[in-house]
């Protein structure tokens, strides 16, 4: 053990300050997750369509590269990639990886209904990839992995084993460095797109 | 007094023309921003009470929550340092860096680093620090350091962007568009994306470290920070011992005020939670190291103005502050600036170099109105002016005029009489210069330089409270 440590703690002892009674939580009251979801989520310039079941996910994903101009391409996770991606027109890149790509396909495994939040896991197959890498991100996300509040996801997702990093995700990347102009895409996905599954 | 003082920089501020601009449109942004995140999340104020109380019960539990800390995160696989000041910091990062063999480390923003000036020690020991913050990175490349804590280049227009990038991106084509804000950012995104997957080590601060899982939790709007800690191989956090919090649930009401107080968000773009390392399958980094910073910060929590270690550092104060609004970061002369920074610079840098600091405030409270964890600003001020005064610091005018207006303050009729005097002599000052106070003697001057003051009317308050009693 260090001696600044030693030095550290011992002063702050020395100084005694008497301790407020522990705060109560605060957990926000939501009744309609997935659409306080979609709500809070269009808030932060993200987008998304709610969908009816797996097999709708490639013509979906075409409609929203088409609309954007975007290149019909997209890195896409193993569990989605025997979806039919030929038939909807997209050439199917190699999984999402510590690499950038335009565009990236993965699950989210938990969300947040309060702000609209994507929670993503260096647990995650493809890891927080698809987010930070690529500059669409279009996240598969079942209502039923949508909680509350950013807490319960963080629980939901990690339970007692926190992964090495945790990635709460509101909405496009984003900055106002420049003359506090928000511009959307500064380092991070330019833009967030979520298919909602049953 | 050298021409190093506040009131000297606060007068090149307010002589620099590209510089009101910029700070008008703290207004309209941050102000508002903050206004209307409030308005409509009717349990903001509630929140507030809790997050100052959290903060407040985290300063008071502190050794006990960064054992805790300590033992959660070295549970987890990060390495946990104690740096009792600046220089073992530097020391520290610098060691870990050359162990690894790193030779290049992306750095998110942290004012804990700015505070110790990570970047010169790092550079002098031949690591390359790159900033990855888009602010930070305009500053970092054109020498200079953050005006504001969340908005680093505020004090800079795209224009001033753009001659900057093109001195510094000489490898991009000459013809390339720089006019607009959008081809800016989108230049530093692809300069900035190579630094992320080619360098050895990130470096990141901390917003909140919780104890409960030795976690280290931060916020960025851009997802810079999330590729720092995750992308190479090597992860330093650099945090001061205020940073502790209890719990997540702790940790999740703080973000709530942070995030609206700040930018107006309810919730920032990314708050990313880093614990331990990667395991084998895993994204990101097998080496995590977390340095916990003192540099005058136990000292402060013996003092007087412990409660600052409260801060959460969202800005809120310099963004309703009508003194920084005029002179912008730079002017304080520090790492921090506004009415936050007027508290911590004399700690950090000394109050004999900085004594006229925590007079850089007109006392209207705005800082502790709009504080989410509502620190009473303008009270730890005056303590600091209070020091000030017991050191002998402020100038000898100043330090007499005080004592005297003691001495008066001291018997009822002394004051009375000094009341009367005084605004008799306002008075006949007006009528001798045509019914304005154009001009007044003595520090009266001040405030007549730049303005005409109407003649008192009526006679004093003490007689007017004596009247209606």
């Amino acid at each position: 053990m260090s001696a600044s440590r030693t030095a550290i703690l011992a002063r702050l002892r020395a100084a005694a300050h008497p301790a407020p009674a522990p705060v109560a939580p605060w957990r926000p009251a939501i009744t309609d997750l997935s659409g306080t979801f979609v709500t809070r989520l269009e808030g932060v310039f993200g987008t998304s369509e709610t969908l009816q079941s797996p097999a709708e996910i490639p013509a979906a994903v075409t409609r929203y590269l088409t609309a954007h101009g975007l290149p019909l391409q997209a890195a896409v996770t193993p569990e989605f990639a025997a979806l039919d991606w030929q038939k909807a027109g997209i050439s199917r890149l190699p999984a999402p990886a510590k690499a950038s790509v335009s565009t990236a396909i993965a699950r989210a495994e938990a969300a947040s209904a309060e702000t609209g939040t994507l929670l993503l896991s260096s647990r995650d197959t493809a890891g927080p990839w698809p987010n930070l890498l690529a500059d669409t991100y279009i996240a598969i996300l079942e209502k039923a992995s949508i909680s509350a509040s950013f807490e319960d996801a963080v629980t939901r997702r990690a339970g007692n084993s926190l992964p090495r990093s945790l990635h709460a995700v509101t909405g496009p990347s984003r900055t106002g460095d420049i003359e506090q102009t928000l511009e959307l895409g500064a380092h991070g996905a330019v833009r967030v797109h979520v298919l909602l599954l049953p | 007094m050298t021409a190093l003082d506040f009131k000297s920089r606060a007068h090149t501020a307010m002589n620099d023309a590209k510089l009101a601009p910029a700070l008008k449109r703290m207004k309209s942004h941050f102000q508002m921003g903050r206004a209307a995140a409030a308005q409509r999340f009717p349990e903001f104020e509630m929140l507030r009470d809790r997050a100052a109380a959290i903060r407040r019960r985290s300063i008071a539990l502190m050794p006990d929550l960064l054992e805790r800390f300590e033992a959660n995160a070295t549970a987890a696989g990060m390495q946990v340092h104690w740096a009792a000041d600046a220089a073992e910091a530097c020391a520290i990062a610098a060691r870990i860096c050359k162990a690894a063999g790193v030779k290049r480390a992306i750095k998110s923003k942290s004012m804990a680093t700015e505070e110790i000036h990570l970047n010169a020690h790092l550079a002098a020991e031949g690591i390359e620090p790159i900033e990855t913050d888009l602010g930070e990175y305009i500053i970092q490349l054109r020498g200079e350091r953050p005006s504001h804590i969340i908005a680093p280049a505020i004090h800079l227009s795209k224009e001033d962007v753009a001659e900057t990038f093109r001195a510094a991106h000489a490898d991009l084509p000459p013809d390339r568009d720089t006019t607009s804000r959008p081809a800016l950012v989108r230049e530093a995104r692809i300069k900035l994306r190579e630094a992320f997957l080619s360098a050895d080590a990130g470096i990141t601060g901390a917003n909140m470290l919780i104890a409960e899982t030795g976690t280290v939790l931060l916020v960025s709007n851009e997802g810079n920070i999330d590729l720092t800690g995750t992308a190479p191989r090597l992860h330093i956090a650099i945090a001061g011992i205020d940073k502790i919090v209890e719990n997540w649930d702790d940790a999740g009401i703080v973000l709530r005020v942070l995030a609206r107080s700040a930018t107006g968000q309810d919730m920032s773009s990314y708050v990313t939670a880093l614990t331990g390392t990667a395991i084998e399958g895993e994204a990101g980094p097998r080496e995590a190291h977390i340095i916990l910073l003192d540099n005058g910060r136990s000292a402060l929590r013996a003092s007087n103005k412990a409660e600052m270690l409260a801060c959460i550092r969202c800005g809120a104060c310099l963004n309703h502050c009508p003194i920084y609004a005029a002179t912008g970061g730079h002017a304080y002369g520090g790492t921090y600036s506004g009415p936050m920074g007027a508290v911590l610079t004399p700690l950090f840098d000394g109050l004999r170099e900085n004594a006229d600091l925590p007079s850089a405030s007109t006392f209207c409270g705005r800082c502790e109105a709009v504080c989410p964890v509502r620190i009473p600003l303008p009270m730890l001020l005056r303590h600091w002016r209070e020091d000030a005064f017991t050191a002998g610091l402020p100038p000898r005018g100043e330090r007499w005029g005080l004592g005297l207006w003691r001495w008066a303050g001291r018997a009822p009729w002394r004051y009375r009489l000094a009341t009367r005097l005084a605004s008799w002599g306002i008075r006949t000052i007006g009528w001798l210069q045509r019914g304005r106070v154009k001009r007044l003697p003595l520090a009266g001057g001040n405030f007549t330089a730049t303005r005409d003051l109407p003649p008192p009317t009526g006679t004093t308050f003490q007689a007017r409270w004596k009247g209606k009693r």
